[in-house]
């Protein structure tokens, strides 16, 4: 029948050698009585910290100042911590504390109507006070008048481009008197029976703009014309 | 145990904020106060100062701090007296000044110095509280102690939050206000409202760990 092994038997030495080393590499005692506690603070620290950062992310607030904030657990989540909070309620100043409260209320707006705080002051307090909005409104101002200024450079440039590329006759014949219309007839055709005329010959001269006395070339004429063209005599 | 730490709990939150009687003598008062009759005004005082200076208190968490911001409180209100138009109560138009003076006030000093906590004076009766003998096992000589110590760790959890989630526990768990009137005096819907306690709740939960019992 085979012997069970023991933990001191020869064959086993090394290992326990291996297990001293590694005992003698351990911390101080007081070190792992710490441990616990330092590791249950770092993990209630970090759990806060990540409680923070979720209740003032920027998504949450958007949508808090939107009115669409998520709907959340009410008063009936945190019944311990509701009645630890309440404990607040005992913590108050002396009932003696505010008796003068009145008394010292009327001296300082007495002081403040007999000397009114001048208005630098009052600006100089405000921008203490809320110096991010003043910058928002700063910002604001600085964009308006930005934006103002390359608005009236981009029109400026922009009417000043359609000057330059605008099609001259337009602008000529708008101002021009008026215009005699040249018909050019055709010779060869100069002898063409009347009866071949066709109304398909009645002739329409092009005229520019909406002048009132528009010039037709109509049918019936003795000679046919074949070809027309306009031309302005400046 | 349980049933008087429930009752206890319920008698110190459903206490109305604002008694509805007082709401129709403000309004006789204001008019008072409009026609230059500074009596109706120190009686305004009187009947707020305290419920303005624990507001203010809670959120600075500095005596100081807290008795100034109070009496700029009512200089504001003074000032803008012919501003109020009635469309709230005096109480909620109060308040709010209170709140802005106070956040504008805690935004200047967060880009100053450090806050300084001064510790307000602890009322005797926390130590016949079932929730302070149940968190500080049990009372006895050293109970002062314990409810000093207590407070500060209150007072140092609520300023670990932001100023707008600090605000809505000091209103809604402190001092009993409803989200409604949370909802009037910070200018933001009840959904906002009950967001910012349900986030700044669940921050003093994890701040406040060793105070609370494994599941509660």
């Amino acid at each position: 029948m085979p012997q069970t092994p023991q933990p001191n038997d020869p064959q086993f030495d090394d290992l326990r050698k291996l297990l001293a080393m590694k005992r003698a590499e351990r911390p101080p005692r007081e070190t792992m009585d710490n441990f616990l506690g330092e590791f249950h603070k770092r993990l209630a620290d970090e759990q806060a910290a990540d409680a923070a950062r979720r209740a003032n992310s920027w998504w949450l607030r958007l949508r808090e100042t939107l009115g669409i904030a998520p709907a959340v657990p009410g008063d009936e989540a945190f019944p311990a911590l509701r009645r630890l909070l309440s404990l607040k309620r005992y913590e108050h100043p002396s009932p003696a504390y505010l008796d003068n409260f009145l008394m010292r209320l009327n001296r300082r707006l007495l002081a403040e109507q007999m000397h009114p705080v001048a208005f630098g002051e009052r600006l100089r307090q405000s921008l203490t006070e809320r110096p991010l909005a003043f910058a928002q409104v700063g910002v604001a101002f600085a964009l308006t008048f930005v934006l103002t200024i390359q608005s009236y450079n981009y029109w400026q440039r922009r009417d000043a481009s359609v000057t330059a590329h605008a099609p001259a006759p337009t602008i000529i014949a708008a101002a021009a008197p008026e215009r005699p219309v040249q018909v050019i007839y055709d010779d060869a055709r100069a002898n063409v029976p009347q009866e071949e005329a066709t109304d398909s010959a009645v002739m329409l001269v092009p005229t520019i703009g909406s002048r009132p006395n528009v010039h037709f070339v109509m049918d019936r004429v003795d000679i046919t014309p074949k070809v027309y063209a306009a031309s302005f005599n400046y | 145990m349980l049933s008087a730490l429930v009752t206890s709990a319920e008698t110190v939150i459903d206490i109305p904020a604002q008694p509805v009687s007082a709401v129709g003598d403000d309004a006789a008062l204001v008019e008072r106060a409009r026609a230059n009759d500074s009596g109706a005004f120190d009686e305004l005082v009187e009947r707020y100062k305290q419920r303005i200076y624990g507001t203010i208190y809670h959120m600075t968490s500095n005596h100081e701090d807290a008795n100034d911001l109070a009496q700029e409180t009512f200089i504001r209100a003074y000032k803008n007296l012919h501003r109020f138009k009635g469309d709230s109560t005096f109480y909620t138009w109060i308040y709010r000044i209170a709140v802005n003076t106070t956040i504008n006030f805690l935004h200047s000093r967060r880009r100053r110095v450090q806050n300084h906590l001064s510790l307000d004076d602890v009322d005797a009766r926390i130590q016949d509280d079932p929730d302070f003998i149940e968190r500080t096992s049990g009372a006895g000589p050293a109970s002062e102690v314990a409810a000093n110590e207590l407070m500060e760790q209150l007072n140092t959890a609520l300023q670990k939050l932001s100023p707008d989630h600090r605000l809505v526990v000091t209103l809604y768990d402190i001092q009993g206000l409803s989200h409604a009137e949370i909802a009037k005096i910070t200018n933001s819907s009840e959904g906002t409202v009950r967001s910012r306690l349900y986030y700044a709740r669940l921050q003093l939960q994890q701040l406040l760990k060793r105070y609370l019992p494994e599941r509660g």
